[in-house]
């Protein structure tokens, strides 16, 4: 049972650490409140879901989705914690940052924020 | 006449001259044949290349013409979207998405960045094709500027893929 969830694991901290360095283009998707990054083949969507057990916070999941479109595989921050000796909520938490930097990266966040941040420097108080 | 003749020509030992003259032919016939294979060879070699270069170039255009087409579908799909046509369109993105799927199948030499722009499409379609088909017959009837503007971003990449298949020289991302 433990570490059958090894390679999600590792895409997880794959994708973040390349999110983190902006080095990977987050779209929107057309599911609300998902977001979608695509390769040669392949695409990984990460959304935010009701949870599947009786806690009252959400899921955060991941999917996998072929060259045909088709859905191969999801899993959520249960699948892998319930899968490690990790801290309690680190998988939330990382997969929950991954979906904030996802849809700041979709949506373009930063760049609207440095741009305002560029045009108030350029305004000069009198 | 012919005793004097046979002694001339072993007196001169004009035998071993016509011998060594004989050698001295067949080397330069041998060296004009070596050149003639060559050039054949490199005949053969540029007349293969420029055979290639035809068929790139008849792939490119075939290419080129299934991506306007494959442009061309989004833009009757998002009419549709705006005039409710729900029970159409789940065919519709499934066509798009086939025909995408052949496109990348058949130029497998595509960039990672266009084949990346290709498989949103397709996950988009995916998508969407899911939801329509799932709300039948009743489905949101603001879903469309949402749909809209989704496909809007993918029929603006595919069509700088176009752009970059058209015009090769101006680069690519």
């Amino acid at each position: 049972m433990m570490m059958a969830y090894a390679k999600q694991k590792q895409l997880v901290n794959k994708l973040s650490q390349l999110t983190r360095a902006s080095a990977i283009d987050w779209m929107e998707s057309a599911t609300h409140d998902a977001f979608q990054v695509s390769f040669r083949d392949n695409t990984v969507k990460i959304r935010i879901r009701p949870s599947s057990q009786a806690t009252g916070s959400d899921d955060v999941e991941v999917q996998l989705i072929n060259s045909s479109g088709e859905l191969v595989e999801s899993f959520t921050d249960v699948n892998l914690s319930s899968d490690s000796e990790d801290p309690p909520g680190h998988w939330y938490q990382l997969m929950l940052e991954l979906h904030d930097a996802a849809r700041r990266k979709a949506l373009g966040v930063d760049k609207v924020i440095d741009d305002i941040m560029s045009d108030l420097n350029e305004i000069v108080p009198f | 006449l012919d005793a004097t003749l046979i002694k001339f020509v072993s007196d001169y030992h004009i035998g071993d001259f016509a011998s060594i003259i004989g050698v001295f032919i067949s080397l330069i016939g041998f060296g004009f044949t070596l050149r003639n294979v060559i050039r054949s060879r490199e005949a053969a070699e540029r007349a293969q290349a420029a055979a290639q270069v035809a068929r790139n170039s008849i792939r490119t255009f075939e290419t080129v013409v299934d991506f306007t087409g494959a442009i061309a579908l989004p833009e009757e799909i998002k009419r549709a979207h705006r005039n409710q046509q729900w029970i159409l369109l789940p065919d519709r993105y499934a066509t798009l998405r086939k025909t995408l799927i052949g496109i990348r199948k058949t130029r497998p030499d595509l960039s990672a960045h266009q084949l990346s722009v290709v498989q949103a499409t397709i996950s988009n379609l995916s998508d969407l094709e899911k939801l329509v088909e799932k709300s039948l017959p009743n489905v949101p009837a603001n879903s469309h500027a949402r749909f809209n503007a989704l496909l809007s971003v993918n029929i603006d990449e595919l069509a700088g893929v176009l752009a970059e298949l058209k015009f090769p020289d101006a680069g690519a991302p």
